[in-house]
Formats: C-alpha cells, structure tokens, sequence
C-alpha cells in the first residue's frame, strides 16, 4: 500500500531543467503557427481570410491550453518535490537516529539518493 | 484606330491576389505544425524520466499530467494539416485562373484588333461566336473563383482544434502544506472500501485534494466513498478534453483508408463521442452531479445525480435493462430520474434536495433481446452497484444519519439489482423491480422488495428460460404494487408497461416514487387499484 519514497534531487533537477527547455520550444512552436496563420490571413482575400481568421480565434485558446497545463505540471512538480523534502527534513527531525536506524539511514527519514 | 472592347474581363477579385505568398504562408503553417507535433511528442516523452528520478506513488500521477501534451500537440498539428492543404490547393486554383484570365485577356485583344479592323465586326458570325466563347471563359472564370473559395472555406471552418483540459486545481496546487504521507497509488486505492476511501480523502489537505484532482481526475471520479461534489468536479473536468481527443482520433481515421480495425475503432469512438455529448446535454439540463465517467472499455459507463445525494435523505438508483447505453439512453433515464425524483417530493411531502435519483448506467448492459436471456452482463456489473451504494453512505459524516436507498431495476436491470442486494454490505434498503424477467434466487430479510409487472412487458418473453426461473413472490416476501390506472390523491395516472413505467402521470411512476419517498404506504398494491 505504502510505496517507497526515492527523491534523486539532482536527477529532479535536470528533469525539471529539460522540462523548462521542452515546454519553452514547444510554447515557440505553438507561436510559430499562430503567425504563420496571422500571416496568411494578410495575403488572402476577405472571404478565405475571415474563415482563416476564424480557425485561428479557435487556435488560440487550444494553444494556450496546453501552454499554461505544461507550465503548470511543471511548477506542480517543483511543489510536490520541495515539500516532500520539507516533508522528509520535517519529520526526520523528530526522530532519534536510533529510531530511524541510525547511520545506515542518515538523516532523511525516506530513503533517497543524496545530491 | 480605336479598337472597341469586345469582351468585358470585369474586375476579378483573383488577380489582387499573390498565389506565390499564399503558397509560401502554405508551408510555413505545414512546417510549423510538423514542428509542433515532434516538440509535444518531447514534452511528453521527456517528462516520463521523471519516474527514474523521483519515486513516489504520486510520481506517476504526475507523468500521466504531462501526457496530454504530447496527443494534444499532436492532434492540434494534425488539424492544421487540412488548413495548409487548403490554402495550397486554393493557391493553386489562384495560379491559374490568373493563367486562364490572362491567356482570354491576350484572346480579347487579338478579337478587339480584328474587330476595329472590321467595321461590321458585329455581323461577322465568326468574331460573335469568338466574342460568346470569351464571354463564356470569363463567366467561367469567376463562377471557378467563388467554388475554389468556398472549398477552401468549407474546409478551414471544418476544422476542430482540440485542447487540453485546465481545472482550477493548477491555480491553487502548490499553495500550502504539501505532505506526500498523504500519497497513496492509483492500485492501493482501488483496493480501498468506500468507507476507507471517504476517509483517506477528508484526512487529506485542500493542496493534496487539489493535487489528486489535477493528476488522477480520471480515478478521483470513480472511486465510491469520494464526495459527490468532488467526483462531478473530477469527471467534468475530462468531458472537453476526451471528446476533443477523440473527435480528432476519429476525424484523422476519416482521411485515411479504412481498414477493418479501423472501422471497429470507429465504432468505438463513435459510441464514446455520442456518450460525452449525450453526458453533456444531461448536464446542461442543471442540478446535475456526474459521478461516474468511465469510457476506457468497449461500452461507455456513467452515472449521473439529480440532485446532490450526499445531503438528501432519500436517494433512488435506477438501473437501465436491454439496451441501455450512455449514448443512447441516459438523456431518457435524466429525464425518468428527474420525473420520479417531482413525484417522490409530492408523493413523501419532502422539500426539495431530500429526493435524489441517479441514473445508473455503471454496468454493460445486454445489447439486444437474444443477450437478455444471458446473466453474465449482470454478474459482471452488480459487484459496481453494490460498491456505489456503498459510497452513498460513506461519504456521510460519522454518527450523522445514512440516507434511505432504494434501487429500481427496469426490465434486466432487475438482475443486477437483486444480485446487488444480496452482497454482504450493501446499504440498499429498498428494491423495486419493473417490467423485469426475473430476480436473483434469495433476498436478505431486512431489504423491503416490490415489484410492478405487466403482461405487455415484452421481456416477460424470457421468462422461464434459465437464468429467469426464479420470480419475485409474496411467499418470499415481495409486495406486487399496480401497474393499472388508478387514481391517487384525486389525480388519475395511467397505466405503466414496459417502455413507459416512468412516464410522467403514470401509476407506475407513482409507486416507484411512494417507494423512493419512503412512503409505501402510499403505493397501490396490485389488485387493490
């Protein structure tokens, strides 16, 4: 029922570091095609252009979705991560080192690999 | 030497046109979305080593987060890719009705030449028969304009882009105490009872709550013991974004050649796109709750609440026969549910919000009469009944008053309710079967059991065959109420039969309703009308 607990700060890190690069070019992208498509409005004529100009009112919103959900994983991420480790710090701190298994165990209550 | 104008070319709308830019715009929208759909695919794919790093049983709740990403990129490039086919084809069809505008302008000049040199130009049978053909490519031309327009209109307002869902759980996740002992996986709380459930949740911060609503929705608003309220949040927050990812599934299947498994994939997502928007336009109707919306199986399953249960005294659970599917009966069963919940009020003399009556489509139920006669669809789905019951209970605080629960089963739907009533636990109080083929064999003593029959029940066509050799009867304790007409409280109601026990004005409706309102007593007995 109750899984283990591994934290590799380190390797969180990176993860998370990538996660920012990937979520920035994917966000580029999501705004390469939005002037790719206000673009092309300019160069058509009044009727292809408003339904162009429609499709994009619906891109927008789509776009931004997926924009602020990436974003918003990752901050999660960096929430759950921190406060599991304030969590750890937290509660390794009321027991005794006999209690926590002493020195095989260090200081951290879940077992992780230290950065 | 004047040269008349012998053909008038007009002032055609295509020529202020670039074809070239628009071609160009054309595949920077190609080259873009390509892009779009390999940086979504990184997102996703990249987030997943996540799990190597960090171990948590929330850990891949939050890998499944990031999973949208990567489909939705995907199904947002592909929706793009018609727009950039048309605007090339319609840059194409620019391209040359330029050529052929100026391949006939070239033409007019040469007849206009011959004409002014022709004083009687307008008698020469030869230049009026080069003058109409002109005329006639120039009409062409403009009637081509508007078809390459519209085709390309047609098109891009034929375009769904799907998004990815955004609850208002990522806006306050992260606000305060985060504590991961609270965690739990996705298995461990299946294992759960409801009444472990419900207590697992309230133990939980808002921050975790938030948490598991954001990661989990799919699981948060299945599982029975979590608050009502909580669950609708939870399987509403997944209605866009499936039934955008599946129109976009199923409109991608559309382009291609359909082989056979395409075909039963199409099916499938034919049924589950028909069970969202059959799901939404319940929910629009207002006062709902979905608790249930699951549509990762062949059938699509839900339950939907007329009101809220977790503060009502008296809640109804109607379980659906032959036939019943999301998609093609819970807009009929909303409606049942809702006319049986006005009658209890009336019938119990109860304010309103203490009657709630759910649609329960949580089980497959047999598709056709030939499958009716097979109890398996039955066994398959009561363990599922019996546990919604269950959840009914304990999401009540504790000591505090459990709601009086009756559960109607139509036609099938008799089999697994009676087979749900008989599991150890159940917090049914109440049976009532209508227009069934027959019971599960033995009943617990303290459930209270009614039925309604008529002869015109054309499942009653399958009584007697296997499964169905057992009835309900007085000797075991069931009580038979009427399905005549019959007049109640000075108001004549009809008489109910097999497609129409829950019709509004019905005596059939009334006794569910006297039943659910926990007023038996105001029941018509059969024989007694």
């Amino acid at each position: 029922m109750e899984a283990g607990w591994r934290i590799d700060s380190s390797g969180v890190a990176d993860v998370l570091e990538r996660g920012d690069d990937d979520a920035r070019l994917l966000s580029a992208a999501l705004s390469a095609v939005s002037v790719s498509l206000d673009e092309a409005t300019g160069v058509l004529d009044d009727v292809v252009g408003a339904a162009l100009r429609r499709l994009h009112e619906q891109w927008q919103p789509a776009a931004s979705s997926v924009d602020r959900r990436t974003v918003a994983v990752l901050e999660t991420a960096r929430t759950v991560v921190r406060d599991h480790l304030v969590t750890d710090d937290d509660m390794a701190a009321r027991f005794t080192s006999s209690q926590i298994g002493a020195d095989d165990a260090s200081n951290r209550f879940a077992p992780r690999t230290a950065p | 030497m004047r040269m008349p104008q012998v053909v008038d070319l007009g002032e055609a709308g295509f020529l202020a046109l670039d074809a070239s830019a628009i071609s160009q715009k054309a595949v920077d929208l190609r080259r873009g979305t390509g892009r779009l759909a390999e940086d979504g695919a990184q997102v996703s794919s990249g987030w997943r080593s996540l799990t190597a790093v960090y171990q948590s049983p929330v850990a891949p709740g939050l890998v499944s987060a990031m999973e949208p990403i990567g489909y939705v990129a995907s199904g947002m490039s592909g929706a793009m890719g018609p727009a950039a086919v048309a605007l090339e084809d319609y840059a194409q069809a620019i391209g040359s009705l330029q050529t052929r505008h100026r391949s006939i302008d070239a033409d007019a000049g040469i007849l206009s030449q011959e004409a002014a040199a022709s004083p009687d130009w307008q008698s020469d049978p030869l230049l009026l028969a080069r003058q109409a053909r002109l005329e006639q490519s120039v009409s062409t031309l403009e009637s081509d304009f508007d078809d390459a327009r519209e085709q390309c209109v047609a098109v891009l307002d034929g375009i769904l882009v799907p998004a990815v869902q955004i609850t208002g759980s990522f806006s306050t996740a992260g606000v305060g105490a985060w504590d991961p002992r609270d965690l739990r996986s996705v298995s461990s709380l299946d294992a759960l009872t409801p009444t472990q459930v419900n207590a697992w949740w309230i133990s939980l911060s808002p921050v975790a709550q938030s948490m598991y609503l954001m990661t989990e929705a799919r699981l948060i608003g299945g599982l029975d013991g979590i608050p009502s309220a909580v669950r609708d949040t939870a399987n509403r927050s997944r209605l866009d974004g499936e039934l955008a990812r599946l129109v976009a599934e199923r409109e991608a299947l559309n382009l291609d050649e359909q082989s056979g498994s395409q075909r039963e994939r199409i099916e499938v997502l034919d049924r589950r796109i028909g069970a969202i928007r059959a799901i939404n336009h319940v929910l629009e109707r207002g006062g709902r709750l979905l608790l249930h919306f699951d549509i990762s199986g062949p059938e699509p399953l839900a339950a939907v609440a007329v009101g809220d249960p977790d503060h009502a005294e008296f809640v109804g659970v109607l379980v659906g026969g032959k036939g019943t599917t999301v998609d093609g009966g819970a807009g009929k069963m909303d409606t049942g549910a809702r006319q049986v919940r006005d009658a209890a009020e009336v019938v119990g003399s109860i304010p309103a919000g203490d009657v709630v009556v759910v649609s329960w489509l949580g089980y497959v139920a047999p598709p056709t009469f030939a499958d009716a006669a097979d109890p398996s669809f039955a066994l398959e789905g009561h363990p599922g009944l019996r546990q919604f019951t269950q959840g009914l209970a304990a999401v009540r605080p504790a000591g505090g008053a459990e709601p009086t629960v009756t559960v109607g089963g139509h036609s099938y739907g008799a089999l697994p309710v009676t087979l749900a009533s008989q599991l150890p636990g159940s917090q049914i109080d109440n049976v009532v079967t209508y227009g069934g083929p027959g019971i599960a064999e033995t009943f617990p003593d303290d459930i209270d059991r009614y039925w309604m029959a008529n002869d015109n029940d054309l499942i009653r066509g399958v009584v007697g065959s296997g499964w169905y050799k057992y009835q309900p009867s007085t000797r075991d304790g069931w009580e038979e109420l009427s399905t005549d007409p019959f007049e109640a409280d000075g108001v004549e109601l009809t008489a109910g039969e097999h497609h129409s026990y829950l019709v509004e004005g019905s005596s059939t409706l009334h006794n569910l309703a006297a039943v659910i309102a926990g007023r038996p007593d105001k029941a018509v007995p059969y024989g007694q009308d």
